[in-house]
């Protein structure tokens, strides 16, 4: 029997049993809806976790420091792994412009920035404060670290803005949402070059002396006035490294060449002659599966590299059990439901063995009616699984709704904590029809064993 | 008459058969006769044409027989061969049951040669075995020894699915109780064996139509069996056995379910099938009168064996029919 008929006789058999198929293909539905609300609930909340993770930037990023015996970080991070053997660290390259460049010029390759982070002192309406100023990239701009912000981003990546976090506008002012276009002083230890001339030029004797009389850098205090332009209750280096509680565009704190805490020691290593030098950088990468790649391409160009790849690994690792379990307790009630199945389908042998002999009399084989009890079967499946979908993306639906109005009474922003993607839609579908096959097995061989006498003389 | 069957069966040009009557439909085509009738008992019809464009139709249902190119029908020289050859050949057929420790032999060594054409009635009481060889020879059973040959098959020896291909494109059943299924209407009914035998879409809505029109049910077409009298369910049951053209028609009981005028208008129409169309009919009943009045021979069987063998004198059988009988369309 062609295909077409097939599915014609299934859906119409279905038809005549309307409330029973119906039922039965309600318990399918059943099934696959809590299969497919627990896997939303498990992706939802993977994919809540990679958004906020995304957002730090950790992901897609390499992190980058000289080999120069410089704890990595400031000395807060994690220390770089270093070889036997490996070569004197005085000799290791330097991280300058050109080594910047060099890995901006590097396949997949984003960006490629400083971490600027110094100590400044922030003065408003008369009174200072001690703080971090952290410079921020302009591709946070793009990558969702400002969502939820009070107030603007940076309108420019050279705007002379800051944005605040919201603990330390708290501390300038009682109304934190009053600062948002009021200015701010930053007062910073700014990184001054001398060169040899200039201190052949230096009349105070012990000035020479201090300039090592060959050239050096000197720390000069300076000024910098910004308008506030928001206030961010999160951190965007979601504490990494060490952040900040005053945000400026990036190429505006490079411009400000404050001291680094490496400057002092590139000068004596360097006596006298250091150019300016990054304590670390940051490559950004396209997508996070490009970051080994880029990783290894940085190391042989002679610096040492991290990343959270790894990390990232345990995460997902983590999701997948956690999902697999889900996924478990969900299928448990479609295995009730395929016992449903199976249930029907014998009842219909029983009740359609005379149509099965009439069936065989006419010259169907074995298979056709073999086929015909697994397309039926094949049939509940499908569209209990398209009902099962949809009530599981309700189900979800319902929980986002209910969880996002419980945080909204927490004051805190609402979550998507559950998400239907196409491939789940797609898989629950298909694993309901393959359940259902399987399930149909059984009554379909024994249908299509009938014997055509026995069965024609069945009443 | 001739509309339908000669046009249904191809055996005629549609305006050969619209322009003559169906007198003279039968007198030339009903067939051929001498050779095929040489070995049988009677013939239903006169001798005196020979075959012009119209064939038995056995001889275009077999896949395995060798057509000409040019006709694409079967050969002269393999017409008359088969002619001389038995359509069913039954030897030394058994069919026994086991219950519980007691074995039952429902059909005992019987042997039994049919020819194409003919209309063979088993007789018998309840219990004789008739049901049980006609099952045999329908392909829907398979004996416990002996064999049936069907065309040089032997239906004992082919697998379940040959079986199945057997009875669906050489076989037509009809049975006592109609069998049609009741969640479908009556064309739906008709349709089944063309869907099983993977006839295109469009070519089935005119056979199932012409089929229906044949048995007087045209117009009862969207009804469910449910709706139907016995009578318009057999004749339903018999459009559904004939529409995918087969060679050989069993009917079991055919009229066991209904009154003697719907019984005999049944009988009428099997009996025209067979007289125009050659087709090949074997009966079951217990009634001898029937089987006397309609069928060319009668095979008497009682507890499971052939008791009798005998061909019916071309005179007595259908005494007063005329060609053209059945029923009024």
């Amino acid at each position: 029997m062609k295909g077409r008929d097939l599915t014609e006789l299934a859906f119409r058999n279905l038809r005549e049993a309307i409330l029973r198929n119906s039922l039965t293909t309600l318990g399918v539905a059943v099934g696959v809806a809590s299969l497919v609300a627990m896997l939303s609930l498990g992706v939802g909340l993977q994919t809540l976790a990679n958004q906020r993770l995304n957002k730090s930037g950790l992901f897609d990023a390499v992190f980058v420091s000289s080999k120069r015996g410089m704890r990595f970080m400031g000395g807060d991070g994690p220390r770089p792994t270093t070889k036997k053997n490996a070569p004197n660290p005085e000799d290791a390259r330097v991280l300058d412009e050109p080594s910047r460049q060099e890995m901006a010029n590097l396949p997949n390759v984003v960006e490629v920035y400083p971490q600027v982070r110094f100590l400044s002192e922030v003065r408003m309406n008369g009174a200072s404060y001690s703080t971090n100023v952290l410079g921020l990239p302009d591709s946070d701009r793009a990558n969702g670290t400002f969502d939820g912000i009070n107030g603007k981003a940076f309108s420019s990546p050279t705007a002379d803005e800051a944005i605040l976090q919201a603990e330390f506008a708290k501390e300038l002012s009682p109304q934190p949402a009053t600062l948002i276009g009021k200015e701010i002083i930053l007062r910073y230890a700014r990184r001054h070059e001398t060169s040899t001339a200039e201190v052949a030029n230096e009349k105070d004797i012990d000035q020479q002396m201090d300039d090592m009389l060959s050239g050096g850098i000197s720390i000069v205090s300076q000024d910098k006035k910004l308008r506030i332009a928001g206030i961010l209750d999160t951190d965007p280096s979601a504490g990494f490294g060490g952040g900040g509680r005053v945000f400026i565009p990036l190429r505006v704190a490079e411009d400000l060449q404050p001291a680094q805490p490496n400057d002092v020691q590139e000068v004596v290593r360097t006596r006298g002659s250091a150019k300016p030098a990054y304590m670390q950088l940051t490559v950004r990468v396209k997508s996070p599966k490009d970051v080994l790649k880029v990783e290894e391409a940085i190391r042989k160009m002679g610096f040492n590299t991290f990343s959270l790849l790894d990390a990232t690994r345990n995460l997902r690792l983590i999701f997948t059990v956690f999902d697999l379990f889900l996924g478990l307790f969900g299928s448990l009630a479609l295995t009730v439901a395929s016992l449903g199945i199976i249930n029907t389908l014998v009842m219909a042998i029983l009740e359609r063995r005379r149509e099965i002999g009439v069936l065989k009399a006419l010259g169907a084989t074995d298979r056709d009616v073999r086929s015909l009890f697994f397309a039926e079967a094949g049939a509940m499946g499908l569209l209990g699984g398209i009902a099962g979908v949809t009530l599981g993306w309700l189900i979800g639906a319902a929980l986002t709704w209910g969880t996002t109005i419980y945080l909204r009474r927490q004051d805190l922003p609402g979550v998507k904590i559950s998400y239907v993607p196409w491939w789940l839609a797609a898989g629950a579908i298909a694993f309901a029809v393959v359940v259902s096959l399987l399930a149909g097995l059984y009554p379909a061989g024994r249908a299509a064993r009938l014997n055509p006498v026995e069965a024609l003389r069945y009443e | 008459m001739c509309t339908y069957w000669a046009v249904h069966f191809r055996r005629l040009e549609f305006d050969e058969c619209i322009s003559t009557r169906p007198e003279d439909v039968y007198a030339k085509y009903a067939y051929n006769e001498s050779k095929l009738f040489e070995h049988s008992y009677a013939s239903p019809a006169p001798r005196n044409e020979t075959r012009a464009g119209l064939q038995p139709y056995y001889y275009r249902t077999d896949p395995k027989m060798p057509t000409n190119p040019t006709s694409g029908q079967a050969s002269d020289q393999t017409l008359d061969q088969d002619r001389e050859q038995p359509l069913i050949q039954a030897q030394n057929v058994s069919r026994q049951y086991r219950l519980g420790e007691a074995i039952i032999s429902a059909v005992n060594d019987i042997s039994l040669e049919i020819r194409a054409g003919e209309f063979v009635a088993l007789l018998g009481s309840s219990g004789s075995g008739k049901s049980t060889f006609l099952n045999l020879l329908a392909g829907l059973d398979r004996p416990t020894s002996g064999a049936i040959h069907v065309r040089g098959r032997n239906l004992a020896a082919i697998d379940s699915t040959e079986l199945a291909r057997y009875r669906r494109d050489t076989v037509g059943m009809v049975f006592q109780s109609f069998n049609l299924l009741p969640r479908m209407t009556l064309e739906e009914n008709v349709e089944l064996p063309l869907r099983l035998a993977e006839v295109e879409r469009g070519e089935r809505e005119g056979r199932v139509a012409t089929a229906l029109e044949h048995v007087g049910l045209g117009a009862r077409r969207r009804h469910r069996p449910s709706e139907l009298s016995g009578g318009e369910q057999q004749r339903g049951a018999l459009a559904r056995a004939l529409v995918n053209r087969p060679a050989i028609l069993f009917a079991d009981e055919p009229t066991g379910n209904l009154d003697s005028a719907n019984g005999e208008q049944i009988l009428l129409l099997l009996r025209e099938i067979q007289a125009t169309l050659g087709m090949t009919i074997i009966m079951v009943t217990h009634e001898r009168p029937l089987a006397e009045r309609f069928a060319n021979r009668i095979a008497v069987l009682s507890d499971g064996r052939l008791v009798s063998d005998t061909a019916q004198a071309p005179e007595d059988v259908g005494a007063g029919l005329q060609p053209g009988f059945g029923v009024k369309r």
